[in-house]
């Protein structure tokens, strides 16, 4: 990169290693950040440091946090007795967003994907089976993608919690809101007509 | 005089007809970029690209392995997304791109949704799946193979005994790859093999008494487990299926296969491992609930 000056080049090529981040948006994000403020230039750089000090993994639930329990496990408004279970602390984040759940959550930090190698004993399963133990939850959600490694995950869960006399429960997989019945693929549709609601 | 003048339109008419051939190469090479084409295939993985899409790898009749570009998969309201998971068999139609192929559309001819029910069953298909994965290259039609991988498949969907399917897939996928087990006589002097069988791995057969100085790459295997091998291999799917086979002598067999694979493989089988351990799970609450 002979194009740009040392420090320049630099920044390009930081920024260039991040995800959907190709050469050209790397020169405009570094061209941005050196058009800026220093001011807003440091504001960034103290966000990237901060996030990589402060935030780490609750060791309740597995999910990002700034402190321990994170702000949903220490909430004691929300119903301690229903448990869902998701793969990433992004789907905590979008479950959230509906703001129509109001238990609590368990991060899996993956999914069973055997074919990358990705076994159970690879997952937090161990420390969801330790909270079922304590006895206060009463049902777990599963809400893990309906995908091949989300339901071979689903129904690994289920085996495991069953006995131990929980409800379990699964999400329901259907027609999305708003979508068009003659646009949905055929097992959606059989899905949908399995897990159909009296009405 | 007169000569020359032949040869000048001669030269013309050459030149005339190289321009022809030029324009009309170049327009057919104009349509071939932006060709459909129909894929009939199953699909062996994904991964994920950039915010949304999908590059899904599709083993198809008359292709062989493809992979293409599944534009918005990842949206909920996709019509691609439940058409590109894996072993899921559809018909595809892929647009040719400037590097990936592009699916603009699907349409499902089997989902195996009582596989998909199932763990063990899921786990079973995966290991095929990646089977085929790994022993085959991309586009390059391996028919036989296509229709043995289906053929298993539905049978796995159908209820069949999933070892004996796995046992049957092992043995003949390899000998479709041009790996077929030497099983009637020594692999190295054609010697009846009388007793004390043993499978060399890096030979791809039995070997008799003489011809196995070091027990390097061997696995010891009884006279029936050899037997019931042949039989894998030639026998109708149907009538095994109807047998009613050992399960000790499919376990001897999935030893023999399992080193007989993982020596020709380049890379490991991954999910061997969990394919284990949901058997073990599943016979033990099988003993417990017998």
């Amino acid at each position: 990169m002979r194009a740009f000056a040392k420090p320049l080049a630099k920044l390009i090529e930081e920024l260039t290693k991040m995800p959907g981040i190709g050469p050209k948006t790397g020169q405009r994000l570094a061209y941005y950040i050196l058009q800026t403020s220093r001011e807003n230039a440091s504001k960034l750089a103290e966000a990237i440091l901060e996030v990589k000090d402060k935030i780490h993994t609750c060791s309740t639930c597995n999910n990002f946090t700034d402190k321990d329990p994170c702000g949903i496990c220490s909430d004691l408004s929300r119903d301690a007795a229903t448990l869902a279970v998701v793969a990433e602390p992004r789907d905590v984040a979008a479950m959230e967003r509906s703001g129509e759940f109001k238990g609590i959550y368990h991060v899996l930090q993956g999914l069973i994907a055997p074919m990358e190698g990705i076994g159970p004993e690879d997952l937090k399963i161990r420390e969801l089976l330790e909270r079922i133990n304590t006895g206060i939850v009463k049902e777990v959600i599963i809400a893990t993608n309906p995908n091949v490694e989300g339901e071979a995950t689903a129904i690994y869960l289920s085996r495991l919690l069953k006995p131990m006399g929980v409800k379990v429960s699964r999400i329901a997989s259907g027609i999305p809101f708003g979508g068009d019945l003659d646009y949905a693929d055929e097992i959606t549709i059989n899905r949908a007509i399995e897990g159909r609601k009296e009405l | 005089m007169c000569t020359r003048l032949v040869i000048k339109h001669n030269d013309v008419f050459v030149l005339l007809l190289a321009l022809v051939h030029m324009y009309a190469s170049n327009s057919i090479a104009g349509a071939e970029n932006m060709a459909l084409y129909k894929v009939e295939g199953i699909v062996l993985r994904r991964r994920i690209l950039g915010e949304s899409d999908r590059i899904v790898t599709i083993f198809g009749r008359n292709y062989g392995k493809i992979s293409a570009v599944a534009k918005g998969a990842r949206k909920p309201k996709s019509r691609l997304g439940g058409r590109t998971e894996p072993f899921i068999y559809a018909n595809y139609l892929l647009a040719e791109g400037r590097n990936l192929d592009i699916i603009t559309q699907a349409e499902l001819i089997d989902g195996l949704p009582a596989v998909r029910g199932d763990l063990y069953l899921t786990a079973m298909a995966t290991y095929f799946i990646e089977l085929v994965d790994s022993f085959t290259e991309a586009r390059e039609a391996h028919d036989d193979i296509f229709d043995l991988l289906w053929a298993v498949l539905r049978l796995l969907e159908g209820g069949a005994e999933p070892d004996l399917m796995a046992r049957i897939f092992e043995v003949r996928l390899m000998s479709l790859l041009g790996y077929r087990p030497q099983l009637e006589r020594c692999a190295r002097c054609s010697a009846l093999v009388g007793s004390a069988w043993r499978f060399d791995v890096s030979i791809g057969g039995l070997l008799c008494r003489e011809c196995r100085p070091s027990a390097a790459h061997q696995v010891t295997v009884s006279a029936d487990a050899v037997r019931l091998m042949r039989l894998l291999l030639i026998t109708d799917i149907g009538q095994l299926v109807r047998a009613g086979i050992s399960e000790k002598l499919l376990i001897e067999i999935e030893r023999v296969m399992g080193a007989f694979i993982d020596y020709r493989s380049e890379s490991r089988i991954r999910s061997r491992e969990f394919l284990m351990q949901v058997r073990e799970e599943r016979k033990n609450k099988r003993a417990v609930t017998g």
